[in-house]
């Protein structure tokens, strides 16, 4: 459903992504894993048309993103739906009125409808008693569950997850976890994560795509990953080498 | 000029003459939405609160304090060369053309314009401005729009406010400080301010809060780098206002009143 052509990105001098391709099935938990600052956020933010490549093709369901009008891209991303890094809720509504906001900006639904609808999403996350609470009186770990009702509510095909567990201690990177995959069960949808942390990698991925450098140097299963005899890829996994997907793979 | 200051000069001109493009392209986006019923009226109506009503106090009190001020240098002067009778005009016209829309204009730029950009700044460095176009919300319409409308209604209310507290404060101190007739001062109010100077005066309000809120919203959007970002946007907005209030008042003055 999502297709990378021979795409390249520079800031300035600094080429980020260079003559990249992938394709992103639908019926896998795809990975992007990389360290930080290889481009990882750079391939999201393309996707949602939020960044232009250099050159190259980006097909999102069958439209190449970087050819079409803006008002073909703000139509295809109600199908699309990103959870930044920190959340990135609205910090002047309150909980109910983020999960509600796609919603009510687009008149989808009546107003019975959009609150019933937001509190079901909140209840996915388990957080249906802090519906009128504003985003500074959560944690973190709350705040990016509260990002993820906001983009679930609306039911997208594409959710994309910018480092979904980075900062968060072992048990709500866990929550966290839990709630993509049950995410990915009930709904159907492509789901594609961003992140540098082994532990949400190899619990989540069913294929993983490695960057390093501007160039993948690796995509296939996280098996096959820890196996692959490269130097910047036995650089990023550390001492654990290979035993990091047993330990995490559980 | 040597080849490195003219390519200086060159890149400050583009990017100059990009940040003019991009103001205009803001504006012309706000107008859109306005056009295509895409306008979000409640956002504007908070926005018209923030701006107007929360205003009120302090334009009221600078412009009666400038108003007094003006008062006491021209007052005393005036009836010692035997002018007392053109105060009241003097201090009007002075207030209505000039001083009620600048001082309007500087207090909301320094109020509410720099409140424009750190708020967008900081929604753009924790990606809240991303999050809405990736929800298919265009954060012109959303955050721009409705703050230029708001300031560009917003600003000629206020100056009306300004223009009765400057003529108010004038009128007491011309009175009780320099001397002046009170009857002579209204009559000479009367006779001198004419209905254009007010209409000119109003115009030149929306012009000034058309740029604040332009300029505002443009630095909060364009913001990059954190916390330090935001503070830097918040500055550029209030140097930037402020240079574009006294620029364009020397020009309007210009055209308006060159009769």
């Amino acid at each position: 459903m999502i297709n990378f052509s021979n795409v390249s990105k520079s800031f300035g001098d600094r080429s980020v992504l260079e003559d990249i391709s992938f394709f992103i099935p639908d019926d896998k938990i795809t990975i992007i894993m990389g360290p930080s600052g290889c481009g990882k956020s750079t391939v999201l933010r393309m996707m949602i048309g939020l960044m232009k490549p250099d050159c190259g093709k980006i097909e999102i369901m069958g439209k190449d993103i970087t050819k079409i009008s803006n008002k073909e891209v703000f139509e295809l991303r109600k199908n699309m739906g990103m959870v930044f890094q920190a959340g990135a809720l609205f910090d002047s509504l309150k909980v109910i009125d983020n999960v509600s906001f796609f919603l009510k900006e687009h008149k989808l639904k009546s107003k019975e409808e959009i609150r019933s609808l937001s509190i079901e999403a909140l209840k996915f996350v388990g957080l249906e008693d802090s519906a009128n609470l504003y985003p500074s009186e959560l944690s973190g770990g709350m705040q990016r569950r509260v990002a993820i009702a906001r983009t679930i509510v609306y039911k997208p095909k594409i959710v994309l997850f910018d480092e979904p567990t980075t900062g968060l201690d072992p048990h709500t990177s866990r929550v966290i976890e839990d709630l993509i995959r049950n995410l990915r069960e009930q709904t159907g949808a492509l789901i594609l994560i961003v992140s540098h942390v082994f532990q949400t990698a190899f619990r989540l991925g069913e294929s993983i795509i490695y960057v390093d450098n501007g160039k993948i140097l690796f995509e296939g299963e996280p098996k096959d990953f820890v196996e692959i005899d490269n130097p910047f890829v036995k650089t990023f996994l550390g001492p654990e080498g290979k035993n990091i997907f047993f330990n995490y793979n559980i | 000029m040597d080849e490195r200051g003219f390519d200086g000069l060159m890149k400050y001109l583009g990017e100059f003459f990009s940040d003019v493009g991009q103001l205009s392209y803001l504006f012309f986006r706000s107008l859109i939405a306005v056009l295509t019923a895409k306008f979000r009226f409640f956002l504007f109506l908070d926005q018209c609160f923030m701006i107007g009503v929360e205003s009120v106090p302090i334009v009221f009190i600078t412009s009666l304090f400038v108003g007094m001020v003006f008062a006491i240098q021209t007052a005393r002067e005036f009836v010692f060369y035997g002018a007392g009778s053109v105060v009241g005009g003097v201090v009007g016209i002075a207030i209505i053309r000039e001083l009620g829309p600048m001082i309007t204009a500087v207090v909301v730029a320094g109020r509410v314009g720099s409140a424009m950009a750190a708020e967008i700044g900081t929604m753009q460095v924790t990606e809240q401005v991303d999050a809405l176009s990736s929800m298919s919300v265009d954060p012109i319409f959303y955050l721009v729009a409705p703050r230029v409308f708001a300031c560009m209604l917003m600003l000629p209310l206020l100056t009306i406010i300004a223009n009765l507290a400057g003529v108010i404060g004038g009128y007491f101190v011309a009175i009780y400080y320099g001397g002046v007739v009170p009857s002579s001062f209204t009559e000479s109010l009367k006779i001198l301010v004419k209905v254009w100077d007010i209409e000119a005066s109003l115009v030149k309000a929306m012009i000034f809060g058309c740029a604040i809120s332009l300029v505002g919203t443009f630095a909060g959007l364009r913001t990059k780098a954190g916390a330090r970002g935001v503070g830097n946007s918040t500055m550029l907005s209030v140097v930037v206002s402020l240079i574009l209030i006294f620029v364009f008042n020397y020009f309007l003055s210009m055209v308006m009143f060159s009769r």
